[in-house]
């Protein structure tokens, strides 16, 4: 555990949050995993969402889809208006994390384990979020 | 000519003075008002851009803080701790003088120190509490 990976963090008007930097390796192994990783900036979608009304009052209303191309660029066009778009989590950090595992599986020190257990298939529900009335 | 933002901080029993507009009369000195936080019998500070001939711009100074104004230049108050910032670039999108810039080679956040109007927009926004300001 190192702060260079994890933060305690504050968000304005949202309170108090954790940054967490984690690194998975995924293997190569066939043509399939291949596709999913060509996947590029603008093939990726992200909703927006009006975190002001809409969300509070979960209103799944969703107002455009924009790629990660177009959010990268830090300009997104909204009903016709110009919007400025910023990142929120740290692409240097993702690229630090992900050469510090490259070398770790490089020097033969990254291993895999055992599984430990599997999740329970049976016993358990989903349990939906209760509407309180206003 | 020079261009210097400057910090002036009144002691409370100035503010109900006018001072700066004497720096335009008397010194031929061009000023631009970035941020102003006066209250009656509060310290207040006050940001400024100046702009004028090098020994105007010294004698502007010596006035003021002849007058009992203290004056720091305001370079030496906005920080960004690298150690602290992510590079994540919440504030880029929010700085209204593109003060800060995301450098997609670098993939780091730059402060451009000479864009910054010291608004302290970042400050508040800063989940890391990276960026600092004080007057």
């Amino acid at each position: 555990m190192s702060k260079e990976f994890i933060r305690g963090a504050s968000i304005q008007g949202y309170g108090v949050s954790l940054a967490v930097g984690i690194g998975v390796a995924l293997p190569l192994t066939d043509e399939e995993t291949l596709k999913y990783l060509l996947v590029k900036d603008e093939d990726i979608y992200a909703p927006v969402v009006d975190y002001a009304y809409d969300y509070p009052n979960r209103r799944e209303k969703v107002l455009a889809k924009v790629s990660y191309r177009d959010l990268k660029s830090g300009r997104i066009i909204l009903k016709g208006k110009e919007i400025p778009a910023s990142s929120f989590s740290s692409l240097r950090k993702a690229r630090q994390i992900m050469k510090e595992l490259k070398g770790w599986i490089k020097e033969g020190r990254f291993l895999l384990t055992e599984k430990v257990g599997d999740f329970p298939r049976t016993g358990y529900a989903p349990r939906p979020f209760k509407e309180r009335p206003l | 000519m020079i261009t210097k933002r400057i910090v002036l901080r009144f002691p409370k029993e100035m503010v109900d003075r006018a001072v700066v507009w004497r720096l335009a009369k008397d010194f031929n000195l061009e000023f631009n008002i970035l941020k102003a936080e006066v209250s009656p019998a509060e310290e207040g500070i006050l940001v400024l851009e100046l702009k004028g001939k090098d020994d105007d711009y010294q004698r502007g100074v010596d006035y003021l803080k002849k007058s009992g104004v203290k004056i720091q230049l305001l370079s030496e108050d906005i920080v960004l701790d690298r150690e602290r910032c992510v590079d994540c670039g919440l504030c880029v999108a929010l700085c209204p003088t593109q003060a800060l810039r995301y450098d997609s080679g670098s993939l780091q956040v730059e402060f451009f120190q000479e864009k910054c109007l010291a608004c302290g927009i970042c400050i508040g926004v800063c989940p890391y509490k990276a960026i600092t300001i004080s007057f």
